[in-house]
């Protein structure tokens, strides 16, 4: 199998981006990435638009992005996993270099979100559940979570208040992002009296919906060696999928995918949970991270609430966990996050995290949850 | 047909859309493969287990336990009317799960894990605005395994 590296990463500011359309958010992203890597547009021999095209008014949403990125006749095209579509690229992409049909590739994600009303947009998520049993009584993307969240409670203990650290944590590192949509801490009591979104989900515990890119650029090790580039290595790759329905999956505390994804991804490395400095996790909602540091292995399952509560997550714990601020406070464009997240590991590979940086990190992982775990994808990266 | 469904329907053709007739009739049936016997809730015409694609639908006892409940507060399009509504994951007695409202009988409080219910066929609306579906009630200690359900609105 051939080594491939990351060698660029772009990111636009997340949030709500009334000055620009998903093409040009795109744009800002595949500028910023070539820049980075010292390339010109016309050495990406191969591009993938991350996006979920329910939310665009555009169709064959990823021909318009590609030409508008310059990349004709060169291909492209669309990559679609739900929220973790960034993720499905990363690994067509990877897949096709391993295939040898391309050397240097781009992986482009991208969402505009902002221009659909909050109505709509639950309407349109909590059909990512089973539309034929599930979203006939009219179930929404947190009414999931929050089933999983009360699962989690009841089963194993969980509070409130923990799912609340979730936020506090992630807002506070949010704050510390210049890209991030929220950028201001939260008190426990805000998120706590925060107006009920789905019980036990609150205003706060949820990820906001959001607008933004983010670009990455991929290369073989050859070609990296011929470049003289520097490289954060993609080492680890597993993807896997859950049932869709509630209705069919034995238990709810857990994303089956993750784990799975997490056992793939691990073994791939050479790695275990214990190796991670740091982590982007898929915090759409708070029980959420809390459930992905279990599947990950970060702690015993059931001991994620805990965990967080005990700042075992933050900069100086166990393992640092989105300490960009993750969806929660980053914002969640959702075909952007998967390469977002990326995008943060490798940025905190290389140390240019600033004032969120995690000292001498050499491990890092992304864990990108599509739907209500109908897909996951991990990654691990490393820098040598 | 089978967008009757449920309070808002997205499926309008599928192997199983007997369901909603036996639903009509206040029945709520599970799939039985007709090679292997493997049983499905909610159902489906091709047997996950053997792949057969032959199967009958048979009445289920519709009294279960609840797995977890939510109250939607943030109410999606086409669920605005009625303020804040409980849906429950109800594992039912004989196998199978189904997401169910939650009825009046709870008073708008959400149910513990593992508190008994039963599962009550409702219909409402008439001709082309007519649908059928079911919510969870409080079960007692007095209901027996009632597969015919009342019908109500």
């Amino acid at each position: 199998m051939k080594r491939i590296g990351v060698i660029g990463t772009g990111h636009t500011r997340f949030g709500v981006r009334e000055d620009a359309s998903i093409q040009e958010l795109a744009f800002e992203a595949w500028r910023e990435a070539l820049a980075d890597a010292g390339i010109e547009a016309g050495e990406i021999e191969a591009a993938w638009i991350a996006a979920v095209p329910g939310y665009q008014r555009q169709r064959s949403l990823a021909g318009v992005i590609l030409e508008y990125l310059g990349l004709p006749p060169r291909p492209g095209w669309l990559t679609e996993a739900a929220c973790a579509s960034g993720s499905a690229a990363i690994h067509t992409a990877w897949q096709a270099m391993q295939a040898g049909t391309c050397e240097i590739t781009a992986v482009v994600g991208c969402q505009k979100m902002t221009e659909l009303e909050t109505a709509q947009i639950l309407a349109l998520m909590g059909r990512a559940g089973d539309v034929q049993w599930e979203s006939v009584f009219g179930v929404t993307f947190p009414g999931y979570y929050a089933l999983f969240a009360r699962r989690h409670m009841e089963r194993y203990g969980t509070t409130r208040e923990q799912l609340a650290a979730v936020a506090v944590k992630n807002h506070h590192y949010g704050a510390l992002h210049p890209k991030a949509m929220f950028r201001k801490p939260v008190t426990a009591e805000k998120v706590l009296a925060s107006a009920p979104v789905a019980e036990p989900l609150h205003v706060f515990d949820c990820c906001a919906n959001a607008d933004g890119a983010a670009c990455l650029l991929l290369a073989t090790e050859d070609r990296i060696r011929r470049l003289g580039r520097e490289a954060v290595w993609l080492d680890g790759l597993g993807a896997a999928t859950a049932p869709m329905s509630v209705l069919r999956r034995e238990e709810l505390d857990s994303l089956p995918s993750a784990a799975e994804a997490a056992r793939i991804a691990y073994a791939q490395a050479g790695v275990g949970p214990a190796d991670v400095d740091v982590a982007e996790v898929h915090d759409c909602f708070t029980i959420a991270e809390i459930i992905a540091c279990e599947d990950l292995g970060f702690c015993e399952r059931g001991a994620g609430g805990p965990l967080v509560a005990d700042r075992r997550t933050w900069i100086g714990g166990d393992v640092a966990v989105n300490v960009d601020g993750g969806l929660k406070a980053k914002g969640h464009p959702v075909g952007a996050t998967g390469v977002s997240m990326a995008c943060e590991i490798v940025s905190q590979l290389r140390g240019r995290c600033g004032e969120r940086q995690v000292p001498g990190a050499r491990v890092g992982l992304t864990h990108n949850v599509g739907g209500i775990g109908q897909y996951c994808f991990v990654n691990l990266f490393r820098k040598d | 047909m089978f967008e009757r469904f449920g309070k808002l329907g997205f499926t309008r053709h599928t192997r199983v859309q007997a369901f909603v007739e036996h639903l009509e009739r206040g029945e709520i049936t599970a799939s039985r493969c007709r090679h292997c016997g493997r049983r499905s809730l909610p159902p489906r015409a091709d047997c996950p287990a053997c792949g057969h694609g032959a199967f009958e639908l048979v009445p289920v006892d519709p009294h279960g336990s609840v797995l977890c409940a939510t109250m939607i507060h943030a109410l999606p399009a086409g669920f605005e009317d009625g303020g804040p509504f409980g849906l429950a994951l109800v594992d039912l007695r004989e196998g199978g799960r189904l997401l169910a409202p939650l009825g009046g009988s709870f008073g708008g409080k959400l149910p513990a894990a593992g508190e008994p219910v039963r599962l009550v066929v409702r219909r409402s609306g008439d001709g082309d605005a007519m649908r059928v579906f079911f919510t969870a009630e409080r079960s007692g200690p007095g209901d027996g395994d009632r597969r015919q359900q009342e019908i109500g609105t």
